[in-house]
């Protein structure tokens, strides 16, 4: 192709005066782990060059479960001087902020949530994260670009560590959220607590988003059932891991002991979560005295503090439809997300173009607007 | 056809055999594909899903329907794929192949004259139904 043109201009929704938050955008970096040398410890970088620092990519899928084009980030999204997707803040700023209206972008970064989860040991992990968060903070340029706020990743091997990393950056402006990555353990764990109590201190949610290594690799989530064969199997039950974290939000007591903290749930889409509802609202009406820490139904505490970002978006034949389980589950509940730069990407334009315009406003911005430190 | 919305875009020698080149005509973006044997397509560059832009790559082809297990590559050239929700159109009539999906990318007649290509954006005699689903 001989003109370069952002296809995102195509898709801007230029007649909206609807602001636009995106709660979930993917920053990289352009090179290995070895982008982040300057930013650690001399002797954590002999550390890492003699374990081969250089290595591109956190969690290797293999052909199991890569992208069945290469990669989950989209071709289309390199960088003009073909970088990774998401590696160039420049070219996010033309290709994602400018070409879709985006007035608050909300990076996490999935490398980091690898790194904190299962592609390094424990101090390992703690390293690398802090040096993720420091530069998302300060190479990229988040304090001139106000769009761009950073979900601060935690390591989770190591929660006492995850909270020393809240204290450390998590007063910057620049920070908006903590991204959790998740172990092979339920958000409702107690272990989890050193985390939470940080993040009520500093008045910030705890975002939740698959890493890429889910029911991949040992330590990480697992779906249900069984081992998926194939990208598509694993992709659409990827949510099965959004449905027993709420589950366990739900009936652990976090919400009491937790009072102001709030939780994303990030591409995990939300369908699900109507049904869901339904039902642990059902059985907690049964069998409230097996868990009587859950002081009123369920549904109170994930109205108030629980939000389901919109992407990937379902596509039932009839657009109705969607609107109707939007209706059913409250749009209170529902964030925009983009997901760029991934090939499952919702741009505002194209997105839930069905809903009533106040609705519309609600999920695009004022929802995020509530729940976000911004 | 109707002659008169025939534009015509410049001389073929300019696209390059093999790869897409973009033009612009009125508010349409179309990427124009000269191929080595000489035909010519002129296609939408806006993916009808989602506005993704379709032309950025080559036509490709497409594993064909088969048994459990088995793989067969074709249609090698006859397939444009999507670059963000991977789906396929074909190149010739832009309907979705192996699906009943109404969805369609807009493919223009397009021909060379006199060394010139003439993209014709006529109306679409039977226009594809939108899907439903770009509504969502």
């Amino acid at each position: 192709m001989n003109v370069e043109t952002p296809a995102s201009s195509i898709t801007q929704d230029t007649s909206s005066d609807i602001k636009v938050i995106d709660c979930d955008v993917h920053p990289a970096l352009p090179g290995g782990l070895s982008t982040l040398f300057p930013l650690m410890p001399k002797s954590w970088v002999e550390r890492f060059k003699l374990k081969g620092g250089h290595l591109a990519a956190a969690a290797p899928l293999g052909f199991r479960f890569e992208h069945p084009v290469g990669s989950a980030a989209r071709h289309d999204a390199r960088t003009p001087d073909g970088g990774p997707p998401g590696s160039d803040p420049e070219y996010m700023r033309r290709d994602l902020l400018d070409a879709h209206g985006i007035s608050t972008a909300v990076l996490t970064s999935l490398q980091a949530g690898q790194f904190g989860t299962v592609s390094s040991g424990p101090d390992e992990s703690a390293v690398i994260v802090s040096a993720f968060n420091d530069y998302f903070l300060d190479v990229w340029p988040l304090a001139e670009e106000k769009r761009l706020r950073l979900a601060m990743t935690v390591t989770t091997q190591d929660p006492r560590a995850g909270a020393a990393e809240i204290r450390r950056v998590g007063s910057r402006p620049e920070v908006c959220a903590i991204y959790m990555p998740l172990i092979n353990m339920l958000i409702g764990n107690r272990y989890y607590e050193p985390i939470f109590e940080e993040a009520v201190n500093h008045n910030l949610p705890i975002l939740l988003h698959v890493t890429g290594t889910d029911s991949v690799f040992q330590g990480a989530p697992n779906q249900a059932g069984g081992f998926p064969e194939n990208y598509p199997e694993r992709y659409v039950s990827l949510s099965q891991i959004g449905e027993a974290n709420l589950a366990s939000l739900c009936f652990s007591g976090v919400f009491e002991k937790f009072p102001t903290l709030k939780f994303m749930f990030i591409e995990y889409s939300f369908a699900w979560a109507l049904p869901l509802m339904w039902r642990i609202n059902r059985t907690w009406e049964s069998l409230r005295y097996d868990v009587p820490w859950v002081k009123r139904p369920p549904r109170e505490y994930v109205s108030e503090r629980v939000r389901f970002s919109t992407q990937p978006l379902d596509e039932p034949e009839n657009p109705a439809h969607l609107k109707a389980l939007i209706d059913m589950l409250g749009p209170e509940h529902l964030v925009f997300s983009t997901d760029y730069p991934h090939w499952d990407n919702d741009m505002p334009g194209k997105s839930l173009l069905m809903l009533d315009k106040q609705v519309r406003r609600q999920v695009l911005s004022e929802n995020a607007a509530g729940i976000l430190r911004l | 056809m109707n002659d008169s919305n025939e534009v015509n875009v410049g001389a073929a020698d300019t696209f390059p055999a093999g790869e897409f080149r973009l033009v612009t005509i009125g508010r349409r973006e179309i990427g124009v594909l000269r191929r080595e044997d000489g035909q010519i397509h002129a296609v939408r560059n806006l993916c009808p899903h989602k506005g993704a832009p379709m032309c950025k790559f080559k036509p490709t082809g497409t594993m064909l329907p088969g048994a459990p297990g088995t793989l067969e590559w074709g249609r090698d050239g006859e397939i444009l794929r999507c670059p963000w929700h991977g789906f396929e159109f074909e190149l010739e009539t832009g309907l979705r192949p192996y699906s009943d999906s109404k969805m369609r990318l807009r493919i223009y007649p397009a021909r060379i004259e006199q060394g010139d290509v003439l993209i014709d954006v006529s109306p679409q005699r039977s226009p594809s139904p939108l899907s439903k689903e770009t509504a969502a």
